[in-house]
């Protein structure tokens, strides 16, 4: 005949006032580590352009070391839990996970993923599926997202796993932004090319390098030319206003010398129908 | 002595002319190219191009044959659409002479054109180096009297401990320059052991003047960037350039935080700041 094993008994965790003080302690040192070196990390990064990004990039890595410490502290020395009890632990925590907070086991485990696998970090321009803008930072839960136009979107991190993720930079300070013109088939091509080129090259936003060129595209779109501007800006933070400038002295040029922009009816009416 | 103090540069460039083959000189202003070139130059007959603003910009040829010295050729373009026409020119005109032509360049311009324009006929490019701190000792002692900085000179150009200082990685040995109180350390950590820059702290007495250092818009900092590459512009030329809206501003913003002199239309580096400004610009990306 088979018994059962004997159920373990667990045995009830005591939490004396002492206890939750300290924990809350933990918590709260952690909080303050974690302000004191992101502000650090900040002002540092902020000193050069160059290695901001860098920098940024220690700020969710320390959140995460400076958290799971915390965590660990309050866990194992002050509530001083046995084998069976983190076992019992973790049952509960699984149940729980079960019974509704997989979302949010999602989001920490997208953070993680985030943290160490390093898709994108502080400073990347990414686009998220329909969301873009500049990482400004990265949560246990969430990651927040600068838009071109000032607004700050808070992003779930499990859309990592669900949604496609394009990264304009990958860490360097640098990024190629992509400026588009239309001109008339009359136009003169050749010189729309050479102002849409000075433009680029002559920016105050242009990074250059022999990694780093320029190049113009010339395209038919049928009924019009397209031209495609490709630089690289020399601060991620500087693409809307590159592409600003570049289309401002642009124009400017085409005005002058007269050449023919493409009427805006055709480009609209072809732009809608490739999507 | 400056000459002698870049012996290797001066080797480079004649290695060149003896190849027939074209080459540019660069240096930082006020870094010593031109005593390079000179230097090279003293003993060859040659014929020489300077442009000395961006207006003199109109006659860009070079000699059919021979050897040909440019001077200035930073003044051949303008960061405006169409600004390259004359540097363009310049170019052709180079790829179709049989000269051998050695031109002379800021190296923050020559930087910037290298990756911006196709200057490949111009040949390989010979850096001039900034000095370590017992050749700005030795420099700065052969060109001014310098009896009254006697031991300070005697420590900076035979003590062990200033040869092991310049080998130090990392810049360690000009934070040391900088702490210590021998007079030629200072310069050279101030100047960054740029020779001309040395030459001007040294004669203004200026090594350990405290600066509030440089905190620019990103638009007065590309105005300094334009007036770094030219060491010396007119006005109407960086309007053309940064715009007229703000011009006034930005040169009032650049000349109270001491980087630039503006006088009568003309805005130009100033050589005691050089150190600061490129440091500055490298920080914002400006220069690379």
């Amino acid at each position: 005949m088979v018994t059962a094993p004997e159920p373990t008994e667990v045995e009830p965790v005591s939490v004396d006032p002492w206890t939750v003080v300290a924990a809350v302690g933990v918590f709260v040192a952690a909080y303050l580590v974690v302000r004191t070196t992101t502000y650090a990390l900040t002002r540092l990064s902020e000193r050069s352009v160059k290695r901001r990004i860098t920098f940024k990039m220690f700020v969710p890595v320390t959140k995460f070391v400076v958290y799971s410490a915390a965590v660990y502290l309050v866990l194992i020395p002050l509530l001083q839990l046995s084998s069976e009890q983190i076992l019992a632990f973790s049952a509960v925590f699984g149940a729980v996970l079960a019974l509704g907070v997989q979302d949010l086991f999602a989001n920490v485990v997208g953070g993680l993923v985030i943290t160490f696998e390093r898709p994108y970090t502080v400073g990347d321009k990414v686009e998220i599926g329909e969301h873009y803008g500049e990482v400004t930072g990265i949560g246990v839960r969430s990651t927040k997202l600068v838009t071109p136009d000032d607004s700050v979107v808070t992003v779930p991190n499990y859309l990592l796993f669900t949604k496609s993720l394009s990264n304009a930079n990958a860490g360097s300070p640098e990024m190629m932004v992509v400026v588009e013109f239309h001109v008339s088939v009359g136009a003169d091509t050749d010189r729309a090319t050479a102002v849409v080129r000075d433009a680029l090259k002559t920016s105050r936003y242009v990074y250059l390098s022999e990694d780093r060129p320029i190049a113009v595209r010339v395209q038919d779109a049928g009924g019009y030319t397209t031209l495609r501007g490709k630089a690289y800006v020399n601060d991620v933070r500087n693409e809307k206003p590159f592409e600003s400038e570049v289309t401002e002295r642009v124009l400017g040029a085409f005005a002058d010398e007269g050449i023919n922009r493409a009427d805006p009816a055709v480009v609209t009416a072809r732009s809608r129908r490739q999507e | 002595m400056l000459g002698e103090l870049f012996g290797e540069q001066v080797d480079e460039v004649n290695d060149a002319l003896e190849n027939d083959r074209n080459v540019v000189v660069a240096s930082e202003p006020f870094g010593g190219r031109d005593v390079v070139v000179e230097e090279a130059l003293k003993h060859l007959d040659h014929e020489r191009v300077t442009f000395s603003s961006v207006e003199n910009t109109e006659d860009t040829d070079v000699p059919e044959e021979g050897v040909c010295v440019v001077k200035g050729p930073r003044y051949l373009y303008t960061r405006t659409v169409d600004g390259f026409a004359p540097l363009r020119r310049f170019v052709e005109s180079v790829a179709s002479s049989d000269a051998v032509v050695v031109s002379s360049w800021n190296s923050c311009a020559w930087g910037y054109v290298r990756h911006a324009a196709d200057v490949d006929v111009l040949g390989d490019t010979v850096d001039v180096p900034n000095l370590d701190a017992t050749e700005t000792a030795r420099f700065l002692a052969s060109e001014h009297d310098v009896s009254e900085f006697a031991e300070d000179l005697k420590e900076a150009t035979s003590d062990d401990t200033a040869a092991l200082r310049d080998r130090l990685p990392f810049g360690i040995g000009r934070l040391l320059e900088e702490a210590s109180e021998n007079v030629f350390g200072k310069v050279s950590a101030a100047s960054g052991g740029n020779p001309g820059v040395a030459r001007t702290l040294f004669e203004r007495r200026t090594w350990d003047e405290e600066t509030d250092g440089i905190d620019l818009s990103y638009d007065d900092a590309f105005t300094l960037r334009v007036v770094l590459s030219k060491q010396t512009v007119r006005r109407d030329v960086l309007r053309s350039v940064v715009g007229d809206r703000s011009l006034g501003t930005t040169l009032r913003n650049l000349s109270d935080a001491g980087v630039v002199d503006t006088e009568g239309g003309e805005v130009s580096l100033r050589p005691e700041r050089l150190v600061e400004t490129v440091s500055h610009l490298k920080r914002r990306r400006l220069v690379w």
